[in-house]
């Protein structure tokens, strides 16, 4: 089973080895005004336990990823949206629920949320 | 004769089967329902309540277990077998998704711990109701 730490990096290099993604990528809860613009944002939201038996364990683990535009460039929002689709599920993720949409007004951005979830064996 | 009278007695039975196994996952909804309520309601972050209060579940177009305001408990539809559990309140996304308090992801985790629970309670109940 891979550690939490290798699972980020993972996503980290896979997100940041696509061309047509932004550069701007961290590891944080959530961006505050110090930070630069346009911006994808990851983290783990819940690692189930799911057996472990005979020296060998699973757990499933779940991701989110935000990324973070301007007003006017939700067409930008959905293009980056998509390759962040394929790049999480070119990892074996699955996209759970819905990819809401949500306006920060301390940062004065638009957020579009996903959820991924995997099976870590 | 006596094959027309087997086929309607073996119709019968399973007519009667269907019932008890449709009464048996409706009680065991309704038990998913409310573990999932108070699952939900320990996970939800709380400063004022609101949030909390306002879970609720929906079954056969029933809101129960909920104690918040009517503006704030969800909306009645008349969905068959299943159970909805949920809320109103209309800051309940942005505190799931963009909390930074640690709040974030807190109906996930609540499904995470609901689903093994549910997927037992309904194998006890379907069981319980055949018979095995």
């Amino acid at each position: 089973m891979k550690t939490h730490t290798e699972l980020k990096a993972e996503v980290y290099n896979a997100l940041k080895n696509d061309s047509l993604l932004i550069d701007n990528i961290l590891w944080i809860n959530a961006p505050t005004v110090k930070n630069k613009f346009p911006l994808i944002v990851y983290r783990i939201i819940d690692a189930v336990p799911d057996y472990n038996f005979c020296g060998r364990s699973s757990e499933m683990v779940q991701f989110q990823v935000d990324i973070y535009g301007n007003h006017g460039e939700m067409a930008w929002l959905d293009g980056q949206h998509e390759r962040v689709v394929s790049v999480m599920e070119g990892l074996n993720y699955r996209m759970i629920g819905g990819s809401p949409e949500f306006i920060v007004e301390e940062l004065n951005k638009v957020v579009k949320v996903s959820r991924w979830e995997t099976i870590n064996v | 004769m006596a094959t027309a009278v087997n086929q309607k007695e073996i119709e019968r039975k399973i007519n009667n089967v269907i019932k008890v196994v449709a009464r048996s996952v409706d009680e065991g909804l309704e038990e998913v329902g409310q573990r999932g309520v108070t699952i939900v309601k320990i996970n939800s972050p709380y400063i004022t309540g609101r949030l909390r209060n306002s879970m609720g579940y929906l079954i056969k177009g029933e809101i129960k277990g909920s104690s918040g305001s009517p503006s704030d408990i969800m909306k009645s539809k008349n969905i068959k077998n299943a159970v909805v559990i949920g809320t109103n309140v209309v800051y309940a996304g942005r505190v799931e998704y963009l909390s930074k308090t640690g709040s974030a992801g807190y109906m996930q985790r609540s499904y995470n711990q609901l689903k093994p629970i549910a997927e037992k309670v309904m194998q006890t109940a379907i069981k319980g109701g055949i018979g095995t």
